[in-house]
């Protein structure tokens, strides 16, 4: 029986490729899937992610969520503490390249989100549902942070919170933090101790479990829409970390979010997966950081935590997926 | 044609003299009750919303709203601490606000989805514009401004009795609405639609006595001694805790803004400013005002006095309105 699940995304390249995966994984069924602010703002991580489903022949409902923080942008302090950050430039063939695209290179779609907003659709699905859902939120928190503010009790029906996010010995955003973490520390923090199983898919997996321009290479040898799109996005990001953060393994990216959705596929992709204490800074130097509890006796534990990553078999499972695409989209390159 | 609003409480003794107001004024067209965690914990501010409702026959929907603030509790250095002092009055413990009021038990049921998500499906669709009357912790509201902005459209005012320019009451610096939930406060605040701050300053000037309380007692309706009552046992709390210049006298700080919206004069010296709420330290919850030659912009209306024979023969002309006391 495929495991029911919703994707919480901010598409986003590394989303894109985690929503091609749930979509064409037989081991799941995306019964929906949330929008946030985060890579982009809203509106396009929206209209990404319709994109996508639309280049997929697919019908999945998307629910519009959030457009910034619970709180973290109240204060001038969090707003000029991050304007002050310095991000190393990319460029490519003369052009500035991102991590993150502001529109999908694929066909503009009509589609429209869903009426009900992304943190209603949580609380009105989850009090309603009939057996047990698997949420993957791979932006920014806030949208279940405000479900589980409107109505605690939605964990009941919760399976399994399955977060990209923070980082223990790696980080990105901050000399402490990862960035969908430092977006919204404070809705990390309620989704961390609302009590539901949470699995932490931090920095120090998805830096392990990379792919590589040969694994691209083997993306395109598939040559199914879904393969030659996501070869693509992966090609992008190999490019902005080989500027920007260089990792172990030459000429390799984190494709962060798609992990996520390869460890509901087949859990042993992430190794040395501990049962912890998480919590998450909330201000200063240490706000959108994930603090492990290390000590012996450490606080009541609340998540596991990955430190590792299995890059072969994610390959794999990727590829896997790939190869079911029966769409005829097309990559639109500039 | 009466102004179509949206309560949203934690009752407590004062929301329900403002519930009563509302319920029984012509002037005013209660569309629904939102709950929240305040005064006391959500279980009982919901039920006492419900208990109120049934002890005026009234047919206005409850819905329950959140448990917990926005983020204050995620710390452990922002956990309120429990220093109330006890006041003993005839050999009985008396409290500001009783666990559940003395009437009885709710038949009726709260509507079954929560309040954040009636604000933001309610507002989509309102064909016209509704005044939002918010008399405990802002929770609820700063949840459907997240969830959705765009409602402020549908908001002709937003009525919130919370904050203190020279007077404060939980801490040295804050009320304790918007200390409870400062971060929503702020929400609310700056959400763009026009905000009329009912502060402490006005709540504290148009006080009720117990010799307004002996009126509304002789008026022989179920209201009338209902809000006899619940003022007595406020007077005994504020002569005990925190005397006014009036002698025998309570704030009944949210019955205030049900005043306001049916005789705006009710409100005095209500000065159009800017204002942000602290967050943390000693400032917690502190609505603070930009009082400088150049200001940051108006964001809000704040009054700084109020007029108690106004309020509380307003008090007085609703009650009468509610019906006569069983033999």
């Amino acid at each position: 029986m495929p495991r029911k699940v919703i994707l919480d995304v901010d598409t986003g390249s590394d989303d894109a490729v985690a929503l091609c995966e749930a979509v064409l994984s037989p081991d799941i069924e995306l019964v929906a899937a949330c929008t946030v602010w985060g890579n982009q703002p809203v509106e396009n991580t929206t209209d990404n992610t319709l994109r996508l489903f639309d280049a997929l022949g697919v019908d999945v409902p998307v629910y519009k969520g959030a457009n910034t923080a619970m709180t973290k942008y109240l204060c001038h302090d969090y707003v000029e503490f991050n304007a002050n950050k310095i991000r190393p430039k990319a460029m490519k063939d003369g052009k500035e390249v991102h991590m993150h695209s502001a529109h999908l290179p694929i066909a503009p779609t009509d589609r429209k989100p869903e009426d009900m907003p992304a943190a209603c659709f949580y609380v009105d699905y989850l009090r309603h549902a009939t057996e047990k859902v698997t949420l993957i939120p791979v932006g920014p928190l806030t949208n279940l942070g405000l479900a589980l503010r409107i109505a605690p009790d939605i964990i009941e029906n919760i399976e399994e919170i399955v977060i990209m996010g923070g980082g223990s010995k790696v980080t990105n955003a901050d000399p402490w933090s990862e960035a969908n973490i430092m977006h919204d520390p404070e809705a990390a923090q309620i989704v961390a101790e609302c009590g539901a199983r949470v699995v932490w898919v931090p920095l120090d997996a998805t830096h392990k479990a990379v792919i590589t321009l040969d694994d691209c290479k083997r993306f395109r040898e598939i040559g199914t829409f879904a393969a030659n799109f996501c070869a693509y996005e992966c090609e992008q990001r190999i490019f902005m970390h080989d500027v920007g953060q260089p990792l172990d393994i030459p000429h390799s990216a984190a494709v962060h979010d798609a992990l996520c959705v390869a460890y509901v596929i087949d859990p042993t992709v992430l190794t040395d997966l501990r049962h912890v204490h998480v919590e998450v800074g909330l201000s200063g130097y240490g706000e959108g950081q994930t603090i492990i509890d290390q000590r012996a006796y450490t606080r009541p534990k609340n998540g596991w935590f990955a430190y590792d990553g299995d890059r072969f078999k994610f390959v794999d499972i990727l590829c896997d997926c790939f190869k079911r695409d029966k769409s005829t989209a097309k990559v639109i390159e500039e | 044609m009466p102004r179509k609003i949206i309560l949203d409480v934690d009752t407590g003794s004062d929301d329900a003299v403002a519930i009563m107001s509302a319920i029984l004024s012509p002037d005013v067209q209660l569309e629904a009750l939102c709950s929240v965690a305040g005064n006391k914990e959500i279980e009982y501010t919901t039920e006492n919303t419900l208990r109120v409702v049934q002890l005026l026959k009234a047919d206005v929907p409850v819905y329950r709203g959140a448990k917990y603030p926005l983020v204050k509790f995620l710390c452990p250095d922002r956990l309120p601490e429990d220093e109330h002092l006890e006041v003993v009055h005839d050999g009985k413990v008396v409290q500001m606000h009783s666990d559940y009021l003395d009437i009885p038990e709710a038949k009726i049921k709260e509507q079954p989805i929560s309040a954040a998500e009636f604000y933001v499906k309610y507002l989509r669709e309102a064909k016209e514009p509704v005044t939002l009357v918010a008399v405990g912790p802002l929770t609820n509201l700063a949840l459907a401004f997240r969830i959705d902005p765009t409602i402020v459209k549908n908001i002709e005012e937003i009525v919130i009795m919370g904050g203190g320019y020279n007077i404060t009451n939980c801490t040295p610096t804050a009320e304790f609405n918007i200390w409870y939930d400062p971060e929503a406060a702020e929400i609310v605040i700056n959400s763009g639609a026009k905000v009329t701050l009912v502060p402490l300053d006005a709540t504290h000037a148009a006080c009720i006595t117990l010799d307004d309380c002996k009126r509304f007692r002789a008026l022989n309706t179920v209201a009338g001694k209902f809000i006899a009552e619940l003022c007595e046992q406020r007077i005994i709390v504020h002569n005990a805790t925190q005397p006014l210049d009036v002698p025998d006298a309570a704030a009944v700080h949210d019955a205030l803004c049900i005043a306001y919206l049916i005789d705006p004069t009710v409100l005095k010296d209500v000065r159009h400013v800017h204002c942000n709420v602290g967050f943390r330290d000693f400032c917690e919850g502190q609505t603070i005002l930009d009082m400088r030659y150049f200001t940051e912009p108006a964001n809000c209306w704040f009054a700084f006095d109020g007029d108690r024979f106004k309020f509380a023969d307003i008090l007085c002309d609703l009650a009468a309105k509610s019906e006569p006391l069983a033999e």
